[in-house]
């Protein structure tokens, strides 16, 4: 079978699998209901990672082009202007290194979805049409395809947020929804201009008349759209000053689906946009400046995200709002790597994104059992949580260890990958003092596994029922958690092989972590960001220290809020665009 | 052509202000719409500038509207009906649980729970 074959297969399969689970409800018998459930994820989560393992040999070569339902240009939606039609799909390393990302998470997460719910068919074909989106978003090679991509993926996770069935469940989604439908309006417009002015919708296309425009109505024209779409995307991407919807969403999700949330589907839309504009920055144009001026606020922006995000991941005390907190922050890391923009430095961002997905979804996997077993989500309320057993524990502080970068766990090895990226530069500073608070707030999520002692009786909002934990059963749960744990592990060890391969796939020979990744004073680093750590937690839980973060908990963004914040975002890139031309 | 592109963004901003302003919860669905349908008249109003005829081929050269703006806000519309579903699907299970519409007392019952 051709590779062109292979990718659609592996698009279409997770599609498929969405439509036999809704097919699974007619049926009467609760056991074919499920037999059909796990036939249909595995058809549409695990094949594909396997198709995947087959891609690579071509993928690694060049990249694969093709168009879907190559119709005379009369009779299909024609989406080209230079003749051809059909869907064009442009599978190249960056997909494919997307993909691994997306399956891996969202397949474990399924797992986990067995034994801790929802078990409906609904949701496995929700999951499976979300995941679908991703690898659909991760291949798209035109502006339009790529809308309605982001719009099936939004769709998907609205109501995914919702599945938990909570009140505030439904109005985060709701709020999710309002501003990302309102953000996709505007990325509708930004695609208008560049086709009123480019005449073509395909990256390709795009590219090519490009290198002809010369007037400067014409450059600040395709600048303001430029600025629609990548603010769009900074919405669902969910870095400063556009993530306030974010969350409530992320915390009020079924587990499962909060892991592939936080892990998966505020990436893939980062580099998606990355796969549009570093295209169309291979030509050397007179627009290539405004990109600069994008990709530098953008780099700005994620920097600032990384730390802004950890003082308010410091001040929560719901465990799954704090972990949601932090996704916000790593994702800074992540775009301030990304808008550097050279190879080396989308191979690094790429990493730390995909390392993000196996530790954040470890994380909530973890602290989402023991949420279930206590039935309270307070930090300071949870004691003892050691009891819902050993593969658990171990699980969650693997993933706190490799969130906090200690060697040799997998979050260490894509960090110092960003941070070598950074040296020297204002950037590197932020992004140490962001490192001081992740271990901070690490300290403070443990707190949940100290043995429950005298004094916590004595408390006033004690609460005895809370403190009952028992041991968790469930294979797929511990299945689900082993994988990620292992995964964590052997990404930590094994990083120097993972930077080659996504090098090579990014297209650059040099590998994006440092040649001496555990030395002493590596070691001497991480040894003296734990203690400053450890400084850290002990003022936030002193007296001034606790009526900061409270200040700082109470503040929830309204709904006015979180779209004020868009427009303000869009119009001050705006702004900048016009005053530089 | 200049006084359309300002009637459409008023009719932008109108969607906009009712979805950040309106505290009931269906306003905001219907504020969501008309956001979306200002943006796909944009579109038709636009694509129509280079001719005024139905893009069907025929002997005769006729000078066609731009086909292509045209199938993808069928598309685009076919979306914004998804969101609009969804949106009020939403909005009915919030008023199930809550017995109101307005979006401040929703959010204070919530914070409250």
């Amino acid at each position: 079978m051709n590779s062109e074959n292979l990718i659609v297969i592996q698009i279409v399969l997770p599609l498929s699998g969405a439509a036999l689970c809704f097919v699974s409800k007619l049926l009467k018998s609760q056991t074919l209901q499920r037999l059909i459930d796990w036939f249909a994820a595995f058809l549409g989560l695990f094949v594909p990672l396997g198709l995947l393992f087959f891609l690579y040999p071509a993928v690694s070569q060049h990249p694969i082009q093709f168009y879907v339902g190559n119709q005379h240009p009369l009779i299909g939606i024609e989406l080209r202007f230079d003749g051809v039609s059909g869907i064009e799909l442009r599978f190249d390393g960056v997909s494919w290194l997307l993909n691994v990302m997306g399956f891996i998470t969202a397949a474990t997460s399924w797992l986990y979805s067995r034994t801790a719910g929802p078990h409906t068919p609904e949701f496995s074909a929700l999951f499976l049409i979300q995941t679908f989106a991703l690898t659909a978003t991760a291949s798209s090679a035109d502006l339009f395809n790529l809308f309605v991509c982001f719009e099936i993926l939004g769709i998907a996770s609205y109501a995914l947020t919702a599945f938990s069935g909570k009140g505030r469940a439904f109005m985060a989604a709701f709020s999710y929804m309002a501003v990302s439908s309102t953000a996709m309006a505007i990325f509708l417009i930004g695609v208008f201009g560049i086709y009123r002015i480019t005449g073509a919708l395909s990256y390709d296309g795009i590219a090519r008349y490009i290198t002809r425009i010369t007037t400067e109505a014409q450059i600040v024209g395709l600048g303001l759209s430029l600025v629609c779409i990548v603010i769009a995307t900074a919405v669902r991407v969910a870095i400063l000053p556009v993530y306030g919807w974010l969350p409530e969403a992320h915390a009020t999700a079924p587990h499962a689906i909060s892991a592939v949330l936080s892990g998966v589907l505020i990436k893939v839309p980062l580099f998606a946009l990355g796969r549009f504009l570093f295209l169309l920055m291979s030509n050397v144009s007179a627009i290539d400046i405004v990109f600069k001026e994008i990709l530098d606020v953008l780099k700005l922006s994620g920097t600032l995200t990384a730390l802004v995000a950890v003082i308010f991941a410091l001040s929560q005390r719901d465990v799954k709002r704090l972990l949601a907190y932090h996704s916000i922050s790593q994702i800074g890391y992540v775009v301030s790597a990304w808008a550097i923009a050279s190879p080396m430095a989308i191979a690094a961002a790429w990493m730390h994104a995909f390392y993000h997905a196996l530790f954040k979804g470890l994380l909530f996997l973890s602290v989402g059992t023991v949420i279930d077993a206590s039935g309270s989500k307070d930090v300071y309320t949870i004691r003892g949580a050691y009891k819902v057993g050993l593969i658990p524990t171990i699980a969650f502080f693997v993933g706190a260890l490799s969130i906090s970068a200690f060697p040799p766990f997998n979050g260490f090895a894509s960090k110092a990958a960003i941070f070598y990226l950074h040296k020297g530069s204002w950037e590197y500073i932020i992004l140490s003092i962001a490192s001081v608070g992740t271990i901070a707030s690490m300290i403070k999520l443990s707190r949940m596994f100290i043995p429950e002692g005298k004094s916590a009786k004595a408390r006033p909002e004690y609460n005895p029922n809370i403190l009952v934990l028992k041991p968790v059963t469930g294979f797929w749960l511990k299945v689900s958690l082993v994988i990620f744990a292992l995964a964590c592990v052997m990404g930590g060890l094994f990083s120097k092989e993972m930077g080659r391969l996504a090098g090579l796939l990014v297209g650059t020979e040099t590998n994006p972590v440092p040649t001496h990744l555990f030395t002493l004073n590596s070691i001497k680093g991480t040894l003296s960001l734990l203690a400053q750590g450890v400084l850290l937690y002990l003022f936030v839980i002193s007296l001034p220290g606790k009526y900061i973060t409270h200040k700082i908990e109470t503040r929830q963004p309204s709904f006015a809020g979180l779209l004020f914040a868009f427009s303000l975002g869009i119009g001050l890139l705006g702004t900048l665009v016009l005053l530089r031309h | 052509m200049m006084i359309n592109r300002i009637l459409l963004l008023c009719l932008f901003l109108l969607g906009f202000y009712g979805l950040m302003v309106l505290k009931n919860l269906v306003k905001k669905v219907f504020a969501l719409s008309i956001q979306n349908s200002a943006v796909i008249l944009l579109f038709i109003v636009e694509g129509s500038r280079i001719g005024d005829h139905a893009p069907i081929l025929s002997e005769d050269q006729v000078r066609y509207v731009d086909p292509i703006p045209q199938a993808l806000m069928l598309t685009a519309i076919v979306v914004g009906i998804c969101v609009t579903a969804l949106a009020l699907a939403l909005v009915y299970r919030l008023y199930q649980k809550y017995e109101s519409l307005n979006v401040e007392e929703i959010q204070r019952k919530a914070n409250n729970e």
